[in-house]
């Protein structure tokens, strides 16, 4: 928790992405490479294009799904962690 | 690629044909070296012979070339002209060029390898002092009112008969288009959007934009763009508004709606160009303010053409990093016959073992032999 508090996120500029019913796929204009989300992760995504504090995405997520904090702290650290080393997203320290 | 008529209207382009020709006279010395990168039938090199070169390479990747060594036999030019086969990237030659010439891209720069093309033929081709046509592209953005053109994008999918097809408006207005559009179309002063020299090129993706000051009320819809092809410094051409109907026409790229725009109204563009793959990928971004220092914003639209395909999540699945790929029944046909492309067995004996193994898949051995031949053009030498 600490952590995900301090983080600020910002999806790059290079990225594109589309929905497509429900899931979504990004690409990486910068690599040619494609990557897919799931129904969740395209979620997060959503609320990473308009919230670049990790906490308030997670208390959204906490709202819409049924799930422990814990749990959905990890995870969205995880994915985070994930779209960062690929270079999908951003991540700045506070 | 094109076809033999789209080389034929090429030609018969009066504009580009003799600006190409007098570019090629005036840069062209007795004893020359010139490469010809997408000799299509191979026009450029002839001219190249018939101002002085010694040699010229030509290089052209679609089938085409057997029609332009053709041409070189019957103008007696078969010995000047080297032809090959293949895309420049993956051509070696034996010297460096005094002269590169190539016409790859269409209406904008920004088509499939081109600008890949030219970097890399400038850097492992030209020789100290040599000369690269064109010189550079100048891109030109205008803001334009074309409710006809506006329409294809967009009104086919509105009315819709009774039905909701919003979905397929969504992708046709993230996808350019070629037109040609007047200067009466244009609702500002045109605004130079970026310069390509190709002798500083250095990468194929591109970033342009350009601010306007609306002219004259109307409704705006969308952004056009246009080239100036700089040959040489005294040669050029456009295929802008109000100049000749070029080959290449201009392309309209719309905006996700209409605005009605107000002498003054500021209309700033930005648009970037990726190369993925081997196509581009558009970014347009608009921002519409109106006249004033409290300026309201009046539109904004981000668009891209990566929105303009209609695609399934499978499909994009199976491209993902993360994508664990499982061999489908097409794969063990494919793999029966590269296998059995060992430098031995012929075409129609592996069609033989082909139909025998997978009977199912092909009930006729013309079938099976279709298949081969086609994996053969692919990959074998």
């Amino acid at each position: 928790m600490n952590k995900l508090s301090s983080l600020q996120i910002k999806p790059s500029e290079d990225v594109v992405w589309r929905n497509l019913q429900g899931e979504s796929v990004l690409l990486d204009l910068k690599s040619g490479v494609y990557f897919g989300l799931d129904a969740v992760g395209t979620r997060i995504w959503t609320l990473l294009q308009d919230h670049s504090d990790l906490q308030v995405v997670l208390q959204e997520l906490l709202r819409e799904y049924e799930v422990s904090e814990e749990t959905c702290a990890r995870d969205l650290m995880e994915l985070v962690s994930a779209m960062a080393e690929k270079g999908l997203v951003q991540t700045e320290s506070q | 690629m094109y076809d033999i008529i789209a080389y034929g209207q090429m030609i018969s382009d009066r504009v580009r044909f003799h600006s190409y020709t007098e570019a090629l006279r005036r840069t062209v010395r007795l004893g020359s070296t010139v490469l010809d990168i997408g000799t299509g039938p191979g026009i450029m090199a002839l001219l190249a012979c018939r101002f002085g070169a010694r040699k010229v390479y030509a290089i052209e990747a679609d089938p085409v070339i057997s029609v332009a060594r053709e041409i070189a036999r019957a103008n007696g030019l078969a010995s000047q002209i080297e032809f090959l086969e293949g895309l420049s990237t993956n051509v070696r030659l034996p010297e460096r060029v005094d002269v590169i010439v190539s016409d790859l891209g269409g209406a904008l720069p920004w088509f499939q390898q081109h600008l890949r093309s030219i970097v890399d033929a400038r850097e492992r081709f030209l020789a100290d002092g040599g000369v690269m046509i064109p010189k550079r592209q100048v891109v030109w953005f205008g803001v334009v009112e074309s409710a006809e053109t506006y329409s294809e994008h967009a009104q086919a999918w509105e009315s819709g008969h009774g039905f909701d097809m919003r979905a397929a408006r969504d992708l046709a207005t993230s996808a350019g288009q070629k037109v040609r559009l007047r200067p009466a179309d244009l609702l500002a002063t045109p605004q130079c959007g970026v310069v390509l020299d190709h002798s500083q090129l250095d990468q194929p993706d591109s970033r342009a934009g350009a601010t306007f000051v609306v002219t004259r009320p109307g409704t705006g819809h969308g952004i056009l763009l246009w080239s100036d092809y700089v040959l040489t410094d005294e040669i050029s051409f456009s295929n802008g508004p109000g100049s000749y109907r070029s080959v290449y026409g201009q392309t309209f790229f719309p905006w996700s709606q209409p605005v009605n725009l107000e002498p003054g109204d500021v209309v700033r563009v930005k648009l970037h160009c990726n190369l993925v793959a081997e196509d581009y990928i558009f970014r347009w971004s608009t921002r519409v303010l109106g006249e004033g220092t409290n300026a309201e914003v009046k539109a904004s639209f981000d668009q891209s053409s990566f929105h303009s395909s209609p695609l399934s999540p499978a499909y994009l699945r199976k491209g993902a990093e993360t994508h664990v790929p499982r061999c489908n029944g097409d794969a063990s046909i494919d793999q029966f016959v590269l296998a059995a492309m060992d430098g031995r067995t012929s075409l129609g004996e592996i069609a033989a073992c082909l139909s025998e193994r997978f009977p199912a898949q092909f009930k006729v051995r013309s079938e099976a032999l279709d298949r081969v031949a086609k994996i053969s053009r692919a990959y074998s030498e």
